[in-house]
């Protein structure tokens, strides 16, 4: 089974924003961004930079026709700086010009004074300061307040978890054009066109429907196109509508890392209540979200922290707390796991720290907690079908767990250079946006008089396979072949009002609203077929399509798939369907924080092991062994890659992806040469994951959503590593702070107990690095 | 592509970068097309794999392509005046300045047949600027003097950066960080500068003065790198550490060549970089251990030396602290591979 896509990848044919052949008269935009993170604009001299021959046009604010504003959740982010700048690469002004190079030239002849104010970095700074974008979000059940009686041992700590650059390899952008009738096509490297639509709706004050926005795929979102791809289209819209010509805006790689947000930092305390056994009675957690400039999707992400904060454990008495901290960084947003991996990390800190302290194994409290079937979380929802245990037994048994630890053992006590670590890390993921107006989809299906199908929905290719897995549900409900299937652009002519491509759903949805469509087409061509068999029109069950051929009560008939579509057409009967999808049985209460979120849980269980160097503080992720929950897959291929690729994704956020910003907000860390992400050598040599095979009776033909839960076993390498160091060193109180660069291991392993943290390394008013 | 192994298949696909970290799919993929041709000793070439349609037709026309391209650019000796960017492979230049050099003049050393080669002189091995990384590692000379030079460049870059960076560009960017030239410093290198008619040498340790400036004068480039072969009783090691192992920049490396007689040490040339605005040469832990007795005791002595000599900054690549301890560790590491027979890991562990 293929991903249609890759196909076209391969050859190298497939489109792209800055593939797409721009007619005549198409000019080039560039962003001038703040150079200061917080103050006044006193001044902005764009004079001499317009005269530069080739640049046709500055726009400011205040050219804006309609609202210089683009926020989602909160109403606080403007298109354009005003008087204020609240970030380094905030936007102040785009230029115009017949050419990239000149328009980039143009940008840097443009000048502006900037009245300094205070710059916040840190979340626990703007907490302190009262600099809340919401009210705090508080998730609980139980009584946590009265179970730390209860408890034979409570331990307490903080840690932080690092921000991660998205990285998509096709860069932020749009190319727009004017359209008659004062309208505006926007084709837009987007995960959310009608996110696009909206802001470019209120940024030019023309309705929604003047405004058509296309996607033909994107070269990689990882939810940094979810919300934060509107900012580009409607400079681009803007552009195009002020100077009535085509624009096309692509951000060069140091711009978007330079002035778009990346995964949100955390900087967390915890504390926790065991029993002496190992079980856990009470927890506790406060979350200070760095938000960045202003809120973006940052309140969502948040809420996702807390409905994670206890991972794959049901524990009693929960009270989590969550605080939306704004900084003057770029505002952070959607990043795979969406808040979940945040929220994870910290529960299994505060476990790694609890055994310690108790002279228990972490994976022994881990296994002792495990959510089982019907148990209730935190915030209402019964657990169904549940895969905790089944899913570690799986991982114990199949990966021999217990050669593994005796392995290393062995290798612990024969090497004193080198140590190895491993950690299990079991994960449960909801499935559904949080915000439950979102959960619908809608799509188009044509059957066209030769046969050949099409299908249009709300879902966004961005290389995770969507669009084959909707294919195979055409297949299924049709029975017919791939190769007459073809998938069609996201377009808002065609799927209005749609969610964006996000938290694993993307497949869920679009099937469900195909799904719809297919079986309403399905239906007429049974009663064309009926018709044309001369059977009574109610035996519609007594008809099926099966491999292309129409059997009435079990036999094979002569009618075939392509002469049914051509009698049906003939009897002017319709061969489109456009049908709607509406997740079922989700609720929430944002008032108690309790209700029926999500539609169901994906769970999983890996181990991961690594090699340190002790001499020299670096380290190998040596393997990750995996029983995932994955239902039914539509998919295996596409699904163990999306596994794999998340699970080094998630390796690479808590390993060596580290995002710096020194004190003044600048972003030290701006270019590939100082922001790595995982190589192919970083690989693990050993990647085994391992299908659970267990159906999910509320997914597409038993399937499950794949995109972000794995990423979430990446969190077992920051323990695996902590483990070899802690080999090396049994004495050294570990510094919880994610990402565990080698320079974090190496202070760990030879400093006196005085590892930096997070805040310090910010504090640290580093400097640019040489090149 | 090196087929039928897992260490050709890696070499043939890094300096890629997969953000949807797929890199296993990609591992098996190539690995699949590898084992298609690994039937017997056949060498597999391009015709082949167009012939199976695994390339495009055009892909055969490339190299050809491209080399009447070079010929039509400006080589060194056009008679401007002015004096632009001389371009070695551009992997630096055109990587951290792209817009500035589409408007900048340009000389272009490699069609310079005199910068070329890697020979040996009067005892001395003289490397011509545009040698590459790869071209050292598969030259000869440094297979059968520094058998493990090969072995360390395989940290530098990736294959196709590895195939264009040269060691003028990497001497002459002067990065303090730079691998060649911190490996090339610990042979006590001399380069050769040239105006394009008076030739004249400088040592490599005196070349650099402060971050980014070199002796070299405005009009002069560097012809050639050389060292003296060495004899004796000699031992060498390179270490580099970085955030990310592979494709990625020191954040502290070292080098070191030394001769020893009975356990001593009769000479010795130590760098590191990324511990100063220049690529170091640790002059006066060179001295402290010329002459010393290969003990624990001494090289904890130079260690602290060491830490006298350097002034690292905090910057994305570590922080000062940081540096400072991988200093330590890299030249303890030095010593451990070196003489493993007379250096524990335990004597290293003064911090604990
Ligand atoms: C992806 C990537 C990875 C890299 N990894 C590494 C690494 O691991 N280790 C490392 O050390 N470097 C690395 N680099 C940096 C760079 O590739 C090297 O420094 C390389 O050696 C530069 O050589 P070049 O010939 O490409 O230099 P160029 O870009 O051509 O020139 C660099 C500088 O040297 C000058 N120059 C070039 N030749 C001469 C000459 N003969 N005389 C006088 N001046 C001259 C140029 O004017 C310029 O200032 C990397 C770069 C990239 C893009």
């Amino acid at each position: 089974m293929k991903d249609y896509d890759m196909i076209h990848h391969v050859r190298g044919e497939s489109q792209f924003i800055d593939d797409i052949n721009f007619p005549n008269g198409t000019l080039f935009a560039s962003v001038f961004y703040s150079p200061v993170a917080h103050g006044k604009i006193k001044n902005l001299d764009i004079d001499y930079a317009k005269k530069i021959s080739g640049v046709v046009s500055i726009i400011t604010y205040k050219d804006i026709p309609g609202n210089n504003q683009i926020g989602g959740i909160v109403q606080d982010e403007p298109l354009l700086a005003e008087n204020e700048v609240h970030f380094i690469g905030m936007p102040v002004a785009i230029v115009i010009a017949g050419t990239q190079f000149i328009a980039r030239e143009a940008v840097r002849n443009i000048k502006i004074e900037i009245d300094p104010l205070p710059v916040i970095t840190d979340p626990r700074e703007a907490f302190a300061k009262g600099e809340l974008i919401i009210e705090p979000r508080i998730f609980s059940n139980g009584d946590v307040d009265g179970a730390w009686e209860k408890c034979d041992h409570i331990i307490e700590g903080q840690c932080e978890s690092g921000g991660q650059e998205h990285l998509y390899l096709e860069t932020q952008g749009s190319f727009a054009y004017p359209v008659e009738g004062g309208g505006i096509k926007i084709v837009s490297s987007t995960q959310g066109p009608t996110a696009v639509q909206r802001a470019v709706s209120n940024v030019l004050g023309i309705p929604m429907n003047k405004i058509e926005v296309e996607v033909l795929r994107l070269g990689g979102g990882f939810g940094g196109k979810e919300d934060q791809a509107s900012a580009w289209a409607a400079m681009a819209a803007l552009s195009a509508k002020l100077l009535n010509r085509p624009v096309k805006l692509v951000l060069p790689r140091h711009d978007d890392i330079i002035m778009t947000g990346k995964r949100n930092p955390y900087s967390s305390d915890f504390k926790i209540g065991l029993t002496k056994e190992g079980k856990i009675l009470a927890y506790e957690a406060v979350f200070y979200q760095n938000a960045g400039a202003s809120a973006d999707l940052s309140p969502a992400i948040l809420d996702r922290t807390l409905f994670h904060c206890a991972n794959a454990y049901y524990i009693p008495n929960v009270k989590a707390t969550g605080y939306c901290c704004r900084t003057n960084l770029p505002s952070n947003t959607a990043f795979r796991g969406f808040g979940g991996p945040q929220g994870k990390f910290v529960i299994e800190c505060a476990i790694s720290k609890a055994a310690e302290k108790m002279g228990l194994e972490a994976y022994d409290i881990q296994k002792k907690n495990l959510l089982k079937e019907n148990d209730e979380f935190h915030y209402g929802q019964i657990a169904k079908n549940v895969q905790t245990l089944s899913t570690w037994n799986a991982a114990e048994e199949q990966f021999h767990f217990e050669l593994i630890r005796d392995r290393i053992n062995k290798f612990n006590s024969e090497n004193s250079n080198f140590k190895k670590g491993f950690a299990f890390m079991p994960i449960c993921f909801g499935i559904a946006f949080t915000n439950t107006r979102m959960n619908q989809a809608n799509a188009l299906v044509n059957v066209y008089t030769d046969g050949s199908v099409s299908f249009s929905t709300a879902a966004v290719e961005m290389g995770q396979g969507v669009n084959s897995k909707i294919k195979e549900v055409v297949s299924r409900v049709f029975s017919i072949n791939h190769n007459r299937i073809k998938s069609e652009t996201t377009n808002t002519t065609r799927s209005a009002n749609t969610s964006p491509t996000a938290a694993s759903s993307g497949a869920d949805l679009n099937c469900g609203a195909v799904y719809n469509a297919c079986n309403k087409i399905l239906s007429r061509l049974k009663i064309s077929a009926l018709q044309e068999l001369k059977k009574n029109e109610k035996n519609a069950d007594k008809i099926l399509i099966k491999d292309e051929f129409v059997f009435y009560e079990g036999k094979k008939t002569d009618l075939g798939w392509e002469e049914l579509i051509e009698l049906t057409y003939a009897k002017r009967i319709s061969l489109s369907a456009h049908e709607h999808f509406a997740t079922p049985e989700i609720f929430f209460d944002r008032d108690t924080n309790k209700g029926n979120p999500f539609r169901y849980h994906v769970y999983g269980t890996a181990i991961t092991e690594a090699t340190v160097d002790c001499l020299r503080g670096t380290y190998v992720i040596d393997s990750v062994q995996a029983v995932h929950d994955f239902g039914i897959s539509l998919n295996p291929v596409i699904d163990r890659g999306q596994a794999e690729g998340a699970i080094i994704q998630g390796i690479g956020w808590m390993t060596i992806e580290e995002i710096i910003y020194n004190k003044d907000g600048k972003l030290l860390t701006d270019l590939l040469s100082t922001y790595k992400v995982p190589d192919i050598h970083f690989a693990p040599k050993v990647m085994d994951v391992r299908f659970l095979g267990e159906p999910n009776p509320v997914g597409m033909f038993n399937s499950k959503a794949i995109g972000e839960p794995p990423l979430m076993y990446g969190i077992g390498a920051y323990f695996a590593i902590m483990n070899a160091v802690k080999a090396f060193r049994p004495d050294t109180e570990f510094k919880l702070s994610a990402p565990i660069t080698p320079e974090k291991v190496l202070m760990n392993l030879y400093s006196c107990n005085n590892v930096r943290d997070a805040e310090t390394v910010l504090a640290n008013n580093r400097k640019e690095s040489s090149l | 592509m090196q087929t039928g192994n897992s260490t050709g298949v890696l070499e043939s696909l890094d300096g890629n970068i997969c953000r949807c970290t797929g890199h296993n799919s990609i591992i098996r993929a190539a690995q699949k097309v590898s084992d298609k041709f690994t039937s017997g000793d056949k060498i597999i070439t391009q015709s082949d794999l167009a012939e199976m349609k695994i390339i495009p037709e055009y892909f055969l026309t490339i190299h050809d392509r491209l080399q009447n391209l070079s010929q039509s650019g400006e080589g060194i000796n056009s008679d401007s005046k002015s004096y632009g960017y001389f371009v070695g492979g551009g992997t630096d230049l055109f990587v951290q300045r792209p817009d500035e050099m589409m408007n900048s003049e340009i000389k272009l050393l490699y069609n310079d047949k005199d910068l070329f080669g890697i020979d040996i002189k009067d005892g001395y091995c003289v490397i011509g600027s545009n040698a590459t990384v790869t071209d050292l590692r598969e030259c000869e000379i440094l297979k059968k003097y520094f058998p493990e030079f090969d072995g360390f460049m395989n940290l530098f870059g990736s294959t196709p950066i590895r195939n264009n960076a040269t060691v003028g560009g990497n001497l002459n960017n002067a990065s303090p960080i730079g691998d060649m030239t911190i490996f090339f410093l610990s042979l006590n290198s001399v380069v050769t500068l040239t105006d394009g008619i008076s030739e004249r040498d400088v040592f490599l340790k005196d070349y650099y003065l402060s971050y980014k400036k070199t002796d070299r004068l405005k009009n002069e480039y560097m012809k050639c790198l050389k060292f003296k072969l060495p004899d004796g009783n000699y031992f060498y090691n390179f270490e580099k550490v970085s955030k990310r192992t592979y494709l990625d920049i020191a954040s502290v490396n070292s080098s070191v060549f030394l001769k020893t007689e009975n356990n001593f040490i009769t000479e010795i040339y130590l760098s590191a970089g990324g511990v100063s605005a220049i690529p170091l040469f640790l002059s006066k832990t060179c001295e402290i251990l010329t002459g010393a007795e290969l003990s624990p005791d001494n090289i904890k002595e130079a260690v602290l030396t060491a830490q006298k000599e350097i002034s690292p900054i905090s910057d994305a690549r570590g922080s000062e602290d940081y540096k400072r301890l991988l200093l330590t560790r890299l030249i303890y590491a030095h010593f451990l591979v070196l003489f493993p027979e007379i250096f524990k890991t335990e004597d290293t562990y003064e911090r604990l």
